[in-house]
């Protein structure tokens, strides 16, 4: 997918993320997370475990900076990650994009933090069409989407 | 709460109150806690409950040990 890829997505971008989705039982994927700050794949069960492990990344290396800090029912809340000291960047984002889902690749890149929520786009690396969207709601839709194309 | 039910991890009652920039504004309501937040998006809400119940889980293990 080498060429076709690098006209398609920003891949220099220090945020971006390899969405390998590996499963999608029950209309729940699982699969795996590639980014620039961490060697080893990390797992995700679910959908929220994917969002999760992306916004603490995005919140931990302030990129994109979130223009909202997350509202929370109690006080001691884990938001001040980014306080912490930011992580390393360890892996090239050519290595980053190298790994391919069961089922589909996304290439995701959240190049915004407003109103609370996402605004990116997402490269499939199977067929190179670009998904964008401008909520997180809309990411879900779209992968959720392109997974279930796929598999009719 | 009935005493059975106690063991779950959460009841929350969503309030949807507008849908501005394509996503979700309104209030969430944690219900054993009593506890009401307003959230801006869906992933807020998202974050919200996800971190509700991470904590709640938290509190079980402590009082199991």
């Amino acid at each position: 997918m080498g060429d076709a890829l690098r006209y398609h997505v920003n891949i220099s971008a220090p945020n971006l993320i390899n969405v390998c989705i590996d499963d999608n039982e029950m209309g729940d994927m699982s699969g795996r997370m590639y980014c620039c700050y961490c060697e080893e794949a990390v797992r995700f069960s679910n959908i929220i475990e994917l969002l999760r492990c992306m916004e603490r990344l995005f919140d931990a290396i302030s990129f994109p900076q979130a223009s909202t800090k997350t509202r929370m029912f109690l006080d001691n809340s884990e938001m001040d990650i980014s306080l912490n000291a930011k992580p390393k960047k360890i892996v090239e984002q050519e290595d980053v994009i190298k790994y391919t889902g069961k089922i589909g690749t996304f290439i995701t890149n959240v190049q915004f933090r407003q109103n609370a929520t996402w605004q990116g786009e997402a490269f499939w690396a199977e067929t190179g069409k670009v998904l964008k969207f401008s909520n997180t709601l809309e990411y879900i839709r779209r992968l959720d989407s392109a997974i279930g194309s796929k598999e009719e | 709460m009935k005493s059975g039910m106690s063991r779950d991890k959460g009841t929350f009652v969503i309030k949807i109150l507008n849908k501005q920039n394509s996503t979700w504004q309104g209030t969430v309501t944690w219900v054993e806690e009593q506890r009401t937040q307003n959230f801006r998006s869906a992933l807020e809400l998202l974050k919200m409950i996800d971190c509700a119940i991470e904590e709640c889980g938290n509190t079980e293990e402590l009082t199991e040990k």
